[in-house]
């Protein structure tokens, strides 16, 4: 097995301190730090989402593999100074006014990491005006919004229409998830996409780009 | 055609899966919120009422409802009748410690005085006591990611918790015992729409034994709640001896197919829809929807009718009231 394949398979087991090791061996070896990261962290949470969406594992599963694969990413970032590397997209993504919960955001931030993604997470209780400002600072491609609780739903709706009032809705695409929303609910208020769940969302991104 | 029962008869006949006079409707929770709207004036319930007697003028509900849950260990945000985890507060041994003081006195008669207050109002109603086991507050009170990797990495303070959780609500769960509760109703929500919290492995490390020594507490029939898809960790749930499982949230819990699956070993109990058809839905689709369970799920009693989760205060109260007058036409064994 390659040292890309190990830390691969290490990101997969969620394995932090065998991640780290493997990216430190592939340093010294003379693996630049885009490849690590495309062949072995992405390459491993890849896996993880094909896994996730066939039901073959759960959530902590997908928690402790990310958190191998932050690690490998915190590592590395200092070394990616100044050099390019390859994004799939710039997201940013938040949590709904009015709604606190943060897991299903946080488990889309993490697959989008996993897919080579750059997130900016605006947090939970995001107005409008958060997703707003992080759109003009940020200059996205794709605007993630989550919502859990039904009543935030209409939220969902106006900050949409917000994006219309500031002039910024057609600079972005909007994607929208959460356990009450739907693809009716989605194309009712005017979203680009809806994911039915976490690891579904890169290929909505990959497939609306 | 069974004799006319009343709402409590209805309940303990469902829970044992033979068949009353018609398909009980029991809810764990209704928002006060709806309760106004419903019945067009302010109700003042007894503080710790989840479901008095006020709103059974207008809808067929079949119980009561108190709480004895345990508190979050956490900062939370209340608006109206939803209340939020801002900030969780139990990370490290220390807060466990002051985790133990900050619980309310379990054995302070003060804490079921109200509990008292609300069983006097019960007449023929069949009382709910809604209890927990310690679970979910552990990871509502440490935020779920942090659970996740302290099962992983700190298995020991995740058992802890549970433990000192568990010591409470077993001391609540002796005193309930002893009133004149008719059922219980244990909520621990294990299940996200895409399957358990947990792994297979680490529920059946930590989380099972701790579940089934904690039901065994429990002198009522009950009923296990949990939101999401559980249906993993059914093989385990069962082994709890619940009367009901609930709330069957849909799509992800399939109640035809636990009908065919489970429906002779436990009753089933919920799974009308809140995501769309009580919140957003029509009064057609409303009646649609309860008048398909109530003749399919209902055929051969071991059904209770009710919402996947509570009452919401989101719900249309139009809508309720179509849910209402479907259990009433509809759900009678004939």
């Amino acid at each position: 097995m390659g040292i890309s394949d190990g830390i691969k398979t290490a990101t997969i087991e969620g394995n932090r301190d065998k991640t780290l090791l493997l990216i430190g061996q592939a340093l010294d070896a003379g693996m630049q730090p885009g490849d690590i990261i495309q062949e072995g962290l992405i390459a491993g949470m890849t896996v993880v989402g094909e896994r996730f969406k066939s039901g073959e594992i759960y959530v902590p599963e997908m928690l402790i593999a990310a958190r191998a694969m932050k690690a490998g990413l915190e590592k590395l970032r200092p070394l990616l100074v100044g050099k390019t590397v390859d994004s799939l997209a710039t997201v940013v993504l938040g949590t709904v006014k009015g709604d606190l919960h943060d897991i299903g955001k946080n488990l889309v931030a993490i697959m989008l990491e996993g897919a080579g993604c750059k997130v900016v997470d605006i947090g939970v209780d995001a107005p409008p005006d958060r997703f707003i400002g992080a759109i003009r600072e940020h200059r996205p491609e794709f605007v993630g919004i989550s919502a859990l609780l039904t009543t935030t739903l209409p939220t969902m709706r106006e900050t949409i229409a917000a994006f219309e009032t500031a002039g910024i809705r057609k600079s972005v695409k909007v994607l929208v998830g959460g356990a009450p929303v739907t693809q009716k609910f989605a194309d009712e208020i005017g979203a680009d996409g809806y994911a039915g769940n976490a690891a579904e969302v890169a290929d909505k991104i990959r497939s609306l780009k | 055609m069974p004799e006319q029962m009343t709402s409590r008869e209805r309940v303990l006949t469902a829970l044992k899966r033979e068949i009353p006079d018609r398909v009980p409707w029991v809810e764990n929770y209704v928002h006060t919120g709806l309760i106004n709207q419903i019945l067009g004036r302010t109700i003042r319930p007894i503080p710790g009422t989840r479901l008095g007697t006020e709103i059974q003028e207008k809808l067929c509900l079949d119980n009561i409802s108190y709480d004895f849950r345990p508190p979050i260990y956490a900062d939370t945000e209340k608006s109206g009748d939803l209340e939020q985890i801002k900030r969780p507060r139990l990370k490290t041994w220390e807060d466990l410690e002051k985790l133990k003081k900050w619980l309310p006195d379990p054995l302070d008669d003060g804490f079921y005085a109200n509990a008292e207050e609300l069983l006097k109002q019960k007449g023929d109603f069949a009382a709910l006591a809604s209890l927990r086991l310690g679970v979910s507050n552990v990871y509502n009170s440490m935020g779920y990611e942090e659970f996740v990797f302290a099962l992983y990495d700190r298995p020991e303070f995740v058992t802890a918790a549970f433990e000192v959780f568990g010591d409470w609500c077993a001391r609540v769960i002796e005193r309930v015992n002893e009133m004149d509760f008719d059922f219980a109703w244990t909520s621990e929500d294990i299940a996200f729409q895409n399957g358990p919290m947990v792994t297979l492995e680490q529920y059946e490390k930590y989380i099972f034994p701790h579940m089934k020594k904690m039901a065994k507490k429990i002198r009522f029939p009950f009923v296990y709640h949990s939101d999401g898809d559980y249906n993993a960790l059914l093989p385990y749930i069962l082994q709890y001896n619940p009367a009901g499982i609930a709330n069957l949230e849909p799509p992800v819990m399939d109640i035809f197919k636990l009908k065919e699956t489970v429906g002779s070993r436990v009753c089933l109990v919920g799974n009308i829809d809140l995501h769309y058809t009580l919140t957003r839905g029509s009064a057609e689709e409303t009646r649609a929807e309860v008048r398909e369970k109530l003749e399919r799920v209902g055929k051969g009693g071991g059904y209770m009718i009710a919402s996947a989760n509570g009452l919401v205060s989101y719900c249309i109260p139009e809508n309720v009231r179509v849910m209402n007058e479907t259990i009433l036409a509809y759900g009678p064994y004939r």
